[in-house]
């Protein structure tokens, strides 16, 4: 057993935190502020190669590794959390073509992404369709070489700035159970029919576009579907299986960020003659903050090991289950 | 980073699982019942080599690391956490201070009979004034020709009257906190060492926990660990390391509630179905089952540093705090889905809330790990 990262992640950790420190920190007030996409943090990520960490170097990126995409988005988090979005939702959105997605469609589709020259997005969820994914309504229907696409989806990460958007849509006739004919479809944001609605004003995550999409017959080629008819419920939560330590690794950078600078403030801040670090009041707060962060981060990587490892039960993180 | 286990702790946890299962498991309910120390599993636990597992094998140990400890703790307890209390104690605080701190003639004379089980060990500190603050302890060894008179008395001793060895805590200069104090390996059959009667406790039945009685307990200078004054910090260290058995303690006593309560969720039916299928059971699984993989791979990150030779101080005391809270938590949350079943002594619902309270209290309670955790992550200046 080793549970050290290796010295290659040893050295992304430390590339990415410097550049954040950097470069994210002193822009991470304004952009929650100003609720705006953070273009210039985008462009900063694709020139340093962050945006291809999701990505293996047959398809233009530098890793391909889940560990190594978490210990970034970590990092990121820490000064950012709508900044780590961005190559969160860039893996999230490009997973389904990556794991599912037929040869040609990588060859096409990731080398732009992993250059950061396109950003992709992950629509799932509709108004009537949360947790119910299998109830989705949105709708492909096929016309010999072309599906027609019509529906809508909300809460789109990064709907309203992706270029290539991977949707689910029911691919069913009337009467069959609707979590067997889902499939996925890629999208691109120039085709006839496509609009993006009403960004949502949130409590958090504010520069992280947050878009409703809208489908009015959009002509879409077959060879934009992704694995068969019928698949894309499985792809769906399979990407999810993937995604989800990302998740956990933004919500572990977000605890770090916020304990450093508590420690930082309760190391210099002096009440009754000196730190308030030295009251017990305190050092419980910051150890109990200190145990669940350690604890997070110990389920977040073993997930990202387990991906790596390609364990059978990702769904639940590693066989260590006794 | 690799999270899988080494074929050699593969091994092991297969060899000790089967143990548990097969030894541990049937002789559980007894042991808490009649509260009996389980003489016959530690001498079972002998003849599979498990009692010297961190010992070199040039003294007759297995020479194996604490991962692989951890998970021979982790799996008695699963069934029996006092059992698996007894061979932390022994096989961890008991032993490792001779392993780092003996010298070569106390590691020949001690670590062979420790290994094979023939002597058992316990680690004395704790006194009835002297708890948390350890460092004020009241128990003096004074010097005298060729070696010294120990006198005092120590509280809550793991393996108490069963043990052949003590590892000592004595105030080698009275008042001079932790730099007076100096450690001593007293054997059991010392006449000036005197055991009291069991503690009648809450949990952990079947483990031998009393006061020790040193009167004019004389012993040699060559019994001295390591140099005088040098015994807190003895002591701290073997708590460090003390702390991956207990956090492994805590894991198996939260996953083998977790084990039950799905067991029971899937055979209980309510309402036409199992009640696993309810989801205010499932719920409550999912967050146990988070937070006992929380808790084993917090023990083994700390476990792992303890092997790498790097410092796990403050790992060390979250896995202690996080993992026996985790597992009065989750003993309590299992109890409650077997409802009013868990509620009796027939079942092991209730030992196990019983046992896991213990974790919460001894090698340093939850409130003195926080403290060792905040120390070391904003020292003071």
């Amino acid at each position: 057993m080793n549970l050290f990262l290796s010295q290659e992640q040893e050295e992304i950790r430390e590339l990415v935190h410097d550049l954040c420190l950097e470069r994210v920190e002193p822009r991470a007030a304004e952009i929650d502020e100003s609720a705006e996409f953070p273009w210039d943090i985008k462009e900063l990520f694709a020139k340093n190669d962050i945006l291809a960490i999701p990505f293996t170097p047959e398809y233009g990126g530098v890793s391909g590794s889940a560990l190594t995409l978490i210990v970034a988005v970590e990092e990121i988090s820490k000064f950012c959390a709508t900044s780590s979005l961005i190559l969160s939702v860039q893996s999230l959105g490009s997973l389904p073509i990556w794991l599912a997605g037929s040869e040609e469609q990588k060859r096409k589709y990731l080398p732009p992404l992993a250059r950061g020259e396109q950003l992709a997005s992950y629509a799932l969820t509709e108004p009537g369709s949360g947790s119910d994914a299998g109830g989705m309504r949105t709708r492909a229907i096929k016309h010999g070489d072309t599906y027609v696409l019509n529906g809508s989806k909300t809460f789109i990460t990064g709907g309203s700035v992706a270029d290539t958007i991977v949707v689910f849509a029911r691919t069913d006739q009337d009467g069959d159970t609707p979590a067997r004919n889902i499939s996925a479809f890629i999208v691109e944001k120039t085709m006839p029919g496509f609009k993006v609605g009403k960004l949502e004003k949130k409590l958090g995550i504010r520069g992280s576009p947050t878009a409703q999409l809208f489908f009015q017959d959009v002509a879409l080629p077959a060879a934009n579907r992704i694995g068969d008819e019928g698949e894309g419920f499985k792809i769906a939560m399979r990407v999810l299986d993937h995604s989800r330590p990302g998740i956990a690794a933004q919500a572990l950078g977000i605890a770090e960020g916020a304990f450093d600078l508590a420690r930082r403030y309760a190391l210099e801040r002096h009440q009754f003659g000196k730190p308030i670090a030295e009251f017990q009041g305190i050092q419980f707060i910051l150890a109990d903050m200190a145990t669940q962060i350690e604890a997070a981060r110990a389920l977040t990587y073993a997930a990202g090991d387990a991906l790596d490892r390609k364990l059978p039960d990702i769904g639940v993180s590693s066989p260590l289950n006794g | 980073m690799d999270l899988s286990l080494s074929p050699e702790q593969e091994d092991i946890r297969k060899l000790v699982r089967d143990f548990a299962q097969r030894e541990v498991k049937p002789r559980a309910e007894a042991i808490d019942h009649r509260d009996e120390f389980p003489r016959d599993l530690v001498d079972k636990a002998a003849e599979l080599g498990l009692m010297g597992m961190l010992v070199p094998e040039a003294y007759g140990g297995a020479g194996l690391d604490h991962i692989a400890f951890a998970i021979f703790i982790e799996e008695v307890a699963r069934f029996a956490a006092s059992t698996a209390g007894i061979l932390d104690v022994h096989g961890s605080v008991g032993t490792e201070p001779i392993l780092h701190f003996g010298s070569e003639e106390q590691k020949r004379r001690w670590l062979p009979a420790l290994a094979s089980g023939k002597t058992l060990a316990a680690f004395a500190l704790t006194e009835p004034e002297a708890g948390s603050d350890a460092a004020h302890l009241k128990t003096t060894a004074v010097r005298r020709n060729g070696g010294y008179t120990l006198n005092g008395t120590k509280i809550f001793i793991t393996n108490a009257g069963q043990a052949g060895l003590y590892t000592l805590m004595a105030a080698t200069r009275p008042g001079a906190g932790a730099d007076g104090i100096t450690a001593f390996l007293i054997a059991g059959d010392n006449p000036g060492l005197n055991v009291g009667p069991r503690f009648k406790k809450m949990g952990l039945n079947g483990s031998a926990i009393a006061e020790v009685h040193l009167e004019d307990c004389l012993v040699d200078e060559r019994d001295r660990l390591g140099e005088e004054g040098q015994g807190f910090r003895i002591a701290m260290q073997a708590l460090d390391s003390g702390r991956i058995g207990i956090s492994a303690q805590a894991v198996g006593l939260a996953q083998g509630a977790l084990d039950d309560a799905i067991a029971y969720a899937r055979e209980r039916q309510q309402f036409g179905k199992p009640i696993g299928e309810f989801q205010s059971i499932q719920n409550k699984i999912a967050d146990m089952a988070v937070k006992t993989r929380a808790a084993r791979w917090l023990t083994w990150k700390a476990a792992a540093l303890c092997d790498a030779g790097q410092p796990f101080t403050r790992e060390a005391a979250m896995a202690k705090l996080f993992a026996t809270d985790a597992a009065m938590e989750i003993t309590l949350e299992a109890l409650q889905v077997f409802g009013g079943y868990g509620y009796l002594e027939e079942y092991p619902m209730a030992r196990r809330v019983r046992d896991a309270k213990a974790g919460q209290i001894y090698e340093g309670t939850n409130q003195v790990q926080r403290l060792v955790i905040a120390r070391d992550l904003a020292p003071a200046r």
